[in-house]
Order: structure tokens, then sequence, then C-alpha cells
């Protein structure tokens, strides 16, 4: 190098060479210079949408899905000079480090989309006879990576975003076609998609950055480019922020110390609001495994020491998430999921079945909320699993559909079983098992003063909504409601909900009778059990519960003396049992599934035995 | 140490490089990527300046911005809050350009100097806009003080500041601050008379002297001048900077009627108006001037920004303002903003003292900038390579003096010659190192070359390049003007008489009004460069050969491109540039292609 002293002071001397006129210089050949945006594009393509889809399911840790998709990327990034089947290894990799604890679409989705991003981001396809990709290929592969994010951000979705991912895919490999329309087609596609998207995410932002500031400012005369007239003073101008906005032109460094408060008290700041957060969530999550806990270790007799109650705890966690299964506002079924111990296929939860026999099969539908969907018990040991297992080892074959939703009223599953009638052959018997969502709406009504309603109102439900959404319990109500008369109570006062309770239900099984007589069906109505009526052996319910309130006792009391002789009364039929059998107020263990299989059995036993010999009881 | 100093993004981005406080290199991008007025982040610049300073990417010890990106990007963002609704769609067209552009530019440049080869670039320091002019005004001048003045369009906020330079330091004092801005009026004004705006501006300069002032009163009802200078744009004029004035209706009414279309006939409209706003600046910059001695009591006064382009005020500062003296940054615009920069942070920031060799007598003060010759230049070998390789035709003269004779004899035969010698001159002006050259006294060499050679409006001047040793002899001169930023008057003794004044300024142009004509404008001014043996002296000796093959010690001299095109920097741009225009001779250092190279019908 010249010392400074030879070199030219500008002017007469001066070295002559072309060189002096360079070319626009290469880029470098370091694996780790790269433009942003293909870094971009390819955490884009790769990570984005696991990401996403990793934040919507309860049971995933996007944590890890965000850590193995950052290595993921860096490692793709390193070796795009590798041989081409390098960013292949690196997916493979990265799915199978994910594949344990998130599942085969978050893991195949990682990999698929390291292959996909790295071919659209740096060129290179990643097998030999694939075309290498042009730039025309990034858009559209940007714009259906954005469209698999979206699609797999569903929590039931699993082979849809691959279908967008696919088509990603063959941009690339679609290159050599039609002379390039291809691309150029994906290309405006993608480039009028990033207009819309830009056009919208900068209306936003001018309507934050710029109406909402002349909206506050012209009503008050701010003028935002008001200046002194003449010339001002420097001195007297605001002082700004340091460099690079500053108008205080220092440049010098400033000590480490110095420099480093700032920055400093950002980290410690944040720091803190994230040690909050952390140890509020941890504290969530300490007393919820501390209730797991509780049960495992105060369980029913048969729930002690069982190593899959805790599995069967998160699968219905997962199931019941208003993202995943249970949607009570929109369908009377829960969707379909599969889980280790909770299986839901065509909105039904899968029970034991008889083996296959030439024999006559009865068929049973079972109804009811979730003591009947079977919240603590396994899919092979619910309710209806246990009376098709009961039936078999007394010799008959009836195949028992498990057609329990969670949180249902008798009017509620009334319409599931009216709509299931008007698609399906009829069954040869149904039975509804329920009773406990009757007192518990009753009371809900009784509450709030109201007592029986001919109004479309029905409290319980609102609860619910409450509950599954976390709205505040007293809405607004809109403009004009008060104009609005509100229906009078007159059929029954609001001081006995048990009766209220009853009085209702009898109503609601009028319909499911109505149902049930159009398709010339049997019908069989079971009153289900409660912790009120196992109070010895429930110890382990926490006191002020509602599975120990006697308010609500007395109303599960009363509503059993009002039962039509029609209604089938299980509320003793735990009563020889010693040991635990309710998780809550309604639902119990597996044996208390297998206890309540047994006393439902009984009443049907004739029943099924004369449908099952081809006679009617 | 090494300062690296970078303007871009506005317009005329360029790099220069500073060693140890000397300017060692400076170039505009737009001569390196043959787009003009290029104002992209200036790699190519910066690699031609590394080059030129033998000094490698991870050499350098600091790299200096010559503005702060956000305070603009603030002011961007208040101009539209003022609009409103309105400004939505501005918004959103500039938004994601500011945003890749203004606030990136730390990872621009250090991808950069990356791809240049640096592994630890250094980290990026941010000057201010007006400030990077005002050190560029002032350091490189040969004052050890003065007070500096610096009008252009906007920086971040400011749009003129005045200030003080004393050794090594310099202060702002004053500024005035957007929306009250003289370059935007004016630059207002160049795009009414149909010229592209940030381009035009010297066309409307030279247009000027063509009208009456008329629109005087129309530009005083949006424009406040006041005694000290200042100016204060009229609150609904502020509507100007934040739309396309060209939908302002009431601005037809106020002047005249609609902006001229580009390329349409010149009307008395577009004369008057320029006329009128060039009295307007020139009132404006003048009083600043008298501001800027009261504030600061200097008898110097150093100018920058890209109003300080308008030699016509520089020349009435000069005659009639109140100091002693003026040096006007060459390359005042905003590629000089690079060099300001560079030096602001290398005198300003870090204390060290400026360094002048002592002026001798009856030379060129010394100043900073080395005549502008800080370029990449080409050896004779080299030229004389590439030219057998191109199979073109040349003759090869080493010996100065008889080179020079030789071109003399042509341009004294009345030759339109293309001349590229040294290194490329930085600023918007060629000073005799990428110039077309011509014989002066012709009176048909001025529309000649306007119109066939160099493609544009048959009106624009040309300037005359004279041996200071005659300077005075030839026109009314007090001041060596090596820099060709001051105008003057021919000496009334090489005046001719008019015996009628045609009444079309066509024709007006066409008169002769001096024995230069063609280097006379049509009120007897000249834009003058004096061309000084100490600091140009091949240029010196080639004049000098002219003077004595002619008597006369001056030669037309306008910048080395075709209209639209920068000027050019290599000899395969020259070559090209010669053939397109047609020249009759083309000097390439050492090596003279003749016209049968350059025309085919000769």
């Amino acid at each position: 190098m010249t010392t400074p002293s030879e070199l030219p002071a500008g002017g007469l001397e001066s070295p002559s060479t072309w060189e002096q006129v360079p070319q626009p210089p290469a880029r470098t050949t370091s694996p780790w210079r790269t433009s942003f945006a293909d870094v971009a594009l390819l955490a884009w393509v790769a990570v984005a949408g696991p990401l996403l889809r990793a934040a919507r399911l309860p049971a995933s840790e996007p944590l890890q899905v965000a850590v193995v998709g950052v290595a993921a990327v860096a490692a793709t990034v390193a070796l795009r000079r590798a041989p081409q089947w390098a960013p292949i290894g690196v997916g493979l990799a990265a799915g199978a480090a994910l594949l344990p604890g998130q599942g085969e679409t978050i893991a195949a989705w990682l990999g698929a989309g390291l292959v996909i991003g790295a071919w659209a981001a740096f060129g290179r396809a990643p097998l030999p006879r694939l075309p290498d990709a042009t730039a025309d290929a990034r858009a559209p592969v940007a714009v259906l990576a954005a469209v698999a994010a979206w699609q797999g951000a569903d929590p039931a979705a699993t082979w849809q975003p691959f279908v967008p991912l696919a088509l990603a895919a063959a941009m690339p490999a679609l290159g050599g076609l039609g002379g390039g329309a291809l691309h150029r087609a994906a290309a405006w596609l993608g480039r009028t998609a990033g207009d819309v998207v830009a056009t919208v995410v900068f209306g936003v932002l001018g309507l934050l950055a710029v109406l909402a500031p002349w909206l506050v400012q012209r009503p008050v005369g701010v003028d935002p480019l008001a200046t002194r007239r003449g010339w001002i003073p420097r001195d007297a101008l605001p002082v700004g922020p340091r460099r690079p906005w500053s108008d205080d032109p220092a440049a010098t460094r400033r000590p480490f110390g110095e420099r480093a408060r700032g920055p400093l008290a950002v980290l410690a700041a944040t720091a803190v609001v994230v040690g909050v957060v952390v140890w509020q969530q941890g504290a969530d999550e300490r007393e919820e495994q501390a209730a797991v806990e509780r049960v495992l270790s105060e369980a029913p007799g048969d729930l002690e020491s069982a190593a899959w109650y805790a599995e069967l705890r998160e699968d219905m966690a997962w199931v019941l998430d208003d993202r995943v299964g249970l949607r009570p506002f929109e369908v009377y079924r829960v969707l379909d999921v599969e889980t280790r111990h909770v299986n839901v296929r065509d909105g039904e939860r899968l029970s034991w079945r008889a083996p296959a026999c030439d024999c006559e099969r009865v068929q049973l539908w079972l109804y009811g909320g979730g003591a009947v969907f079977g919240l603590e018990q396994r899919d092979q040991h619910t309710i209806a699993s246990q009376l098709a297992k009961l039936a078999y080892e007394d010799g008959l074959v009836v195949d028992v559909r498990n057609r329990g939703i969670p949180e249902q009223m008798h009017w509620r599953t009334s319409f599931r079983f009216s709509w299931d009638l008007t698609w399906e052959d009829a069954p040869d018997l149904v039975a509804f098992y329920d009773g406990v969502e009757e007192v518990s709406s009753a009371l809900v009504l009784s509450e709030r003063g109201l007592g029986d309603t001919r109004a479309p109102f029905e409290p319980y439900s609102e609860l619910l909504y409450e509950e599954l959404f976390d709205v505040p319990a007293q809405l607004e109500p809109p403009p004009g409601v008060d104009d609005i008369a509100w229906p009078t109570v007159s059929d029954l006062p609001n001081d006995d909900p048990g009766r209220l309770a009853v009085v209702r239900y009898d109503r609601a099984r009028q319909m499911s009778r109505d149902a049930a007589a159009g398709a010339e069906v049997p019908i069989r109505w079971f009153w289900q059990p409660t912790s009120h009526a196992h109070p010895p052996s429930e110890r382990r319910l926490e006191a002020g519960s509602d599975g120990t309130d006697p308010t609500r006792a007395a109303a599960f009391s009363r509503a059993v003396a009002l039962l039509d002789e029609e209604v089938v009364d299980l509320t003793d039929v735990f009563s020889a049992e010693e040991e635990p059998i309710f998780a809550d107020e309604a639902h119990h263990s597996e044996r208390g599934a297998r206890l309540v299989a047994e006393a439902m059995y009984r009443v049907l036993e004739p029943q099924l035995r004369a449908l099952a010999a081809g006679r009617a009881p | 140490m090494r300062i690296l100093g970078i303007s871009c993004d506005y317009h005329d981005a360029a790099a220069a490089l500073v060693v140890d406080g000397v300017l060692v290199a400076a170039a505009e991008e737009e001569r390196f990527t043959r787009t003009k007025h290029d104002s992209s982040l200036p790699e190519r610049a910066v690699a031609s300046v590394l080059a030129i300073g033998d000094t490698k990417a991870d050499d350098l010890d600091a790299v200096v911005l010559h503005e702060k990106p956000l305070a603009v990007f603030s002011r961007v963002l208040a101009a539209r809050q003022r609009r409103g609704p309105k400004a939505l769609g501005t918004f959103r067209r500039e938004m994601p350009v500011l945003l890749r552009r203004n606030l990136m530019i730390g990872y621009r440049v250090e991808s950069m100097l990356r791809d240049l080869g640096a592994r630890k670039p250094p980290p990026l320091r941010y000057s201010e806009h007006h400030l990077s002019h005002a050190a560029a005004a002032f350091l490189p001048s040969p004052f050890p003080s003065a007070a500096i003045l610096t009008v252009d369009g906007i920086g971040e906020w400011a749009t003129a500041t005045v200030g003080l330079g004393v050794q090594h330091r310099v202060d702002l004092l004053e500024e005035q601050r957007y929306p009250n801005s003289l370059g935007l009026l004016y630059t207002l004004a160049t795009e009414w008379c149909g010229f592209e705006p940030n381009e035009g501006e010297y066309k409307v300069m030279g247009l000027a002297p063509f009208g009456a002032p008329t629109y005087a009163d129309a530009l005083r009802e949006i424009v406040t001048l006041n005694d000290d200078g200042s100016v204060d744009v009229d609150a609904k004029a502020v509507r100007w900077w934040g739309e396309n004035p060209r939908n302002l209706t009431w601005l037809h009414d106020l002047l005249g009627g609609p902006p001229r279309e580009p390329g349409s006939e010149l009307t008395q409209r577009d004369w008057d108006l320029a006329r009128s706003i060039q009295e307007l600046v020139e009132e404006a910059v003048l009083r600043m001037a008298q501001h800027a001695h009261d504030l600061t009591g200097s008898r110097h006064l150093c100018m920058a920004g890209g109003v300080a382009l308008n030699c016509v005020a520089n020349g009435r500062i000069l005659r009639e303002g109140p100091f002693d003296d003026l040096w006007v940054q060459p390359a005042a615009g905003d590629a000089g903003s690079a060099v300001g920069a560079a030096l602001w942070y290398w005198h300003d920031e870090l204390g060290n003292p400026r360094e002048r060799e002592e002026p001798v007598a009856g030379q060129l003060a010394p100043d900073g900038m080395a005549v502008s010759q800080l370029g990449p230049s080409f050896g004779a070998d080299e030229v004389e390579a590439w030219l057998a390789a191109e199979g073109v035709a040349y003759e090869r003269i080493d010996d100065v003096g008889a080179r020079c004779r030789r071109v003399a004899e042509a341009l004294a035969d009345g030759a339109v010659v293309g001349w590229l010698e040294g290194r490329m001159e930085f600023g918007p002006r060629a000073l005799g190192h990428r110039s077309i050259l011509a014989d002066p006294r012709s009176t048909t060499v001025q529309r000649d070359i306007n119109l066939r050679v160099k493609g544009r409006e048959s009106f624009r001047p040309f300037a005359p390049a004279v041996l200071w040793e005659h300077a005075t002899e030839w026109f009314e001169l007090t001041q060596p003007s090596p820099y060709m930023l001051q105008t003057c008057q021919v000496a009334p003794a090489k005046l001719l008489e008019v015996a009628e004044e045609p009444t079309d300024p066509v024709a007006r142009v066409q008169v002769p009004r001096s024995q230069i004509p063609a280097c006379t404008h049509i009120d007897g001014s000249a834009r003058v460069q004096t061309v000084h043996a100490e600091a140009n002296p091949v240029f010196h000796q080639l004049i000098e050969a002219f003077h004595e093959a002619t008597g006369c010690p001056v030669l037309l001299n306008t910048s080395f491109n075709r209209a639209g095109e920068p000027v050019v920097c290599t000899p395969d741009d020259a070559l090209a540039s010669a053939r397109a225009a047609g020249l009759d001779l083309l000097v390439l250092e050492s090596c003279l292609v003749p016209a049968s190279e350059l025309r085919p019908e000769a």
C-alpha cells in the first residue's frame, strides 16, 4: 500500500491505470455473503408457515420450531455452494429434529420449505436434472408460501399447506416452458400480490402515520412544517436524538460504558418484562400441573398411578380447544381429530367395536354431554365402549355410537339427533344420558331471576360463550334495546331451580321423543349421577366447587324427585363405591363409566336382546 | 488516516477519499454508470477513488455519509402529515423506497464495502447535509477563515445556512428551514420553463438574459424576500413541495399558463419567467451574503449548495457584495458534499489542522480541490494499446508542445476538438481534461456545437477558457476563476458594436457581440475559466499555442458529452461520444484520432 505521503493530492500526479475505472465489483464468495432478500425469502418459505402453525396449536412449542428453523436456514445459507443435495439433507435433518415434538405436518413443512426456499432464493436446483430457478420464481414462491401459511395455520389442516408448497416447488421447474410465459405470469401474479399487500400495509401505516396526526393537528391548527420565519439561530433548534438523525453532528465514538448504557437499560427493561411474563406463564403452568398432580394423587381408584392419565389430559385439552375440535356455536358435533387417547371420526368419538361377525348387529346411538363423550376416559373406556363390551360379553353385538358433545343440554343434543336422522338410516335404539347441564342451566336462570322463559334466551349457552371466548359477563346493550319489551316470565318462578330444570328437560325430551317417533326408533332417557350423591368418597373435590356446592346439591335432589318415571334415574349408581369416581361435579372416571354402563345395560338388555333377535320389544 | 466520504440517494451520488487530511480522489457515480445524475449508492465511484488512493476497503478508518437519513425521513413524514389524506397515495409510493433506501443506508454501505473486499468495514458516521456543504465550501478553500453560505433545495430540514469557518472549525450559525427554500423555488421555475428539475437549472440561468422580469410581482406573491436574504414561502405555495405543481391551476394563472412541454418551442413567457426567477435569486443571494458578512464580519466568503452553481449570482456577489474574495466549491451540488463529509470528519470532528502550501506571488493560491483534477486518468501507453486493439487509426505525439501546436492549428482551422487529458474533473464543469474545444472567434460554432455536436438548445452559451496572463485584457475580471463559477462582462475593448438588435431571441444569439462571439452571451457576459500554468500546464500550453497561432488567448470550452449524457470518463466513452457528435479531432492523451475515424463521411 502506498504511504499517504506518496499519494497524489489530487491534481497533476496520479497513477494512470484503467483500474481506476472499475467495473461493478463481483460479489464476494464467502458462503455467508448473500443478500438480505435471499435469506428473507428462504426464511419466509421455510420457517414462517411452520412457526405460525406451531403458535396456533396448543400442544406445539413455537420456540423449538423457531430455533430449529433458524439453525436450518443458517445451515442452508452456509451450504448454498455445497453439492446440490445439501438443502435436502438440511431439510431432512431439520424435519427429523422436529418430528417427535411437533408432529409430521410441521416437520415435513420445514423440510420441504428449506428445499423449495433454497431453490428459489439461490437459484440452484436441489437435484441434478432439475432446472435452476430464475429470479422470476421468487415472487410467486413467496406468495404461495404465504398461502400455505394461511392454510396451515388452521390446526385442523394436515395436508392442505402442501398443495401450495407443491405449486411453489413447480415454479422453478416450470421455468423453461412457454418461453418463460409461465414465469412472467407467475411473476406478475407475485408482483400484483406484492403490490396489493404493500398497498394494504402502507395504507394502514399511512392511516396511522399520516392521517391520524393530521386529524389531531388540523383542528387545533398545528402545522407539522411550521417553522420560524427568516434565519433561525442553530442554538435555538430543538435538540433531536443523536446519530444518525440528530441535528447534533457528533460522530466520535463515546466511551463504551456510555454507549452501552442505553442498550443495557433497554435490555434490563426487556428482561424484567420477559421475566414477569415467563414467571406468570410458569405460575399458570405450575398451577395447571399441580391440579393434574392433585387429580392424579387423589384420583379415583382406577386412575391411581395411571401413566396414561396425563396423556389423556393433554389429548383432551387439545381436542376441546375451540381452535381444534370443539366449536359448540358452529356445529353440533366435535370436529374430527386424532390423538393418542381421544379420536373423533365423522363427528363421533371412537368406541370399542365388537369384532366382525355373521350376526345381527344392533345399532345404538348414545347422546349426551361431556360424560357421554368421556372427558375422563380413553376411547375404549367410555360409557359407549363399556356398553358395547358388556353387551358382547353377554352375547350381544351392539354397535354403540358415541355422539356425546361436551357442554350440551338435552335440547341441543336433540337437534343433533334430529339432524343425524335426516342423513343416516335410523338406528335400532337411541339413548340419552344427561341431566347435569339441565340443572346447571336452571340454576343460572334462577340466579338471574328469570325463571322459565319463552324468549330465545339461553343463559347457559351465554355462560359457555363467555367461558370459551373470554368475553365480559355484562355486555353493553346495543342502542335501542331498551325499547324492546323484555319477555315476561309466567310459567314458573325462579325460586325452584330443580323444578325449573325438570320442566325444561321434559319439554326438550318432547323434541327427542318426536324425532324418534318420526323415525320409529325406540328411545330411552337416563338421568346421570353427580358428585353430590357420592359425597363421602369425593373428598378430592375442592370445597366450594360446583361439585360440593350445597345449593346445587339441593337443586339436583329436587330435580331427581320430580323426574318423570320414563326417565331412568342413575343418581345412585355409585352408592356402593368407596373410591372417588368424579373428576368434577359430573365427569367420572373410567371405572365410573363402567358402572354407568352396567346400570344402563341392565335396563337396556331386554330391549337389545329383542332387537338382536329381530323382534320388536 | 483514510476517510471515505459518500453522498447518494438524492442526485449526483459521489465518493471522495481523504488521506491524512488531503483530498486524494473524488468522483461522481454517473461518470461510471453513464446515467446522468445517478443517485444510487456510488459503488463504482468508491471503487475508483480507492484504486486511485491505493487503498483497500479494509484500510479505511472511517466512512462518512453526507446527511442524517432519519432526519430526512422525519421531514418527509411531517410533510405528508401536513397534506393529510391527500398525501396517502404519495406516502404509499415513497415509503417503501425511503425505508429501503434511507433507513438501511448503514447496511447498504457495509454491503458495498464487503463487496469491495472489506472484511471488517468501519462504522458509518453521519454528517449533516448542510454541514457537509459548508465543510466542502470552507475546508478546501484557500482562506484561513471565512463566512460560509450554503443554499440548495433542501437537506434534512435546512434549506440554507450561514456559518463561520476558522482554521479547521466549521460552525453553522443560522439556518432557514423547509419549506422556506430558495432552491426549490428555482427548481419550480425550471420545471415551469419545461426543463428537467435538478438538471435544467443552468439552462434557466442561460435563458434569463433573453427575457424581462415581468413575473417578478407574481413570484413575490408566493415568496417574500426579507432584507437579510431569507425567504418566506406562502403557506399555500408550500403545497408545491408535496405534490406535482403542474396540477395547481392557481399557479397556472399566476405564472402565465401551464408549464412548457419539454421539447416544445420556447416562448416569451419562458424567457420572462427565467429572468424573473434569476433576478429574485440574485437579489436573495446578495442579501444573504450581506447577512453573512454582518453576522461574521469576515472578509472572505465560501459558498456551496446547488444554488452556488449560479455563476451569475456569484459574479454579482464578487462585484457588488461586501466580501473581498469569494471561493465557491467547484462541485457545489450534492456530489461535493461527499468531499465535505470526509473533510468535516477529519478536521472538525477529529480536530486536525488544515495545512496549505504558501501561495507564490503571481500564482493561483493553492486550495484543497486541486483544480478539480480528482478523478481517474489514463496513461499514454495504455490509451495507445487500447486504440490499437480497437483498430482505431491514430497518431501519437508525445511532445506536449508539438501536440498542442498541432491541435491549436486544427482549432484555428475551425475544427471542433474532443480533448481527454489527465485526471477527470470532479464536479459539473469540464476544466480542460474532458472538454470539447473550439475557436471562440467563429460566428457559427456556437450554433453548430449546440445543435449538431451536443444536440441541445441553440440559446445555450459556451464558456471561454482564457490564459490567466491575458484574462484582464479580455474580461472584466479582478480575481482568478479557475473553476468557471462566476460570470463577468467581456472587456469593452473586445466588444463589437451591434448595429441592430433583432427582436427574435434565436436571431439575437447569432449576432456577434465581441471578438469571441461563441463565448459571449447576449448580455455581453461570459462564464470565464482562467487557466493557470502551475495548475493546468498542458491545457495552458494548448491555449498558448492557439494564442500564438491566432493572437487569441481564449478557447471555447464545453463539457465533453452530448445532451442527456454525463461527461465522458474513459477513452472509450470519449471515442463513442466523439463519433456520436461528429467531432473533427479527438485527443486522447498523446494520441490524436483523426476525423476519418470519427465521421465516416470525412
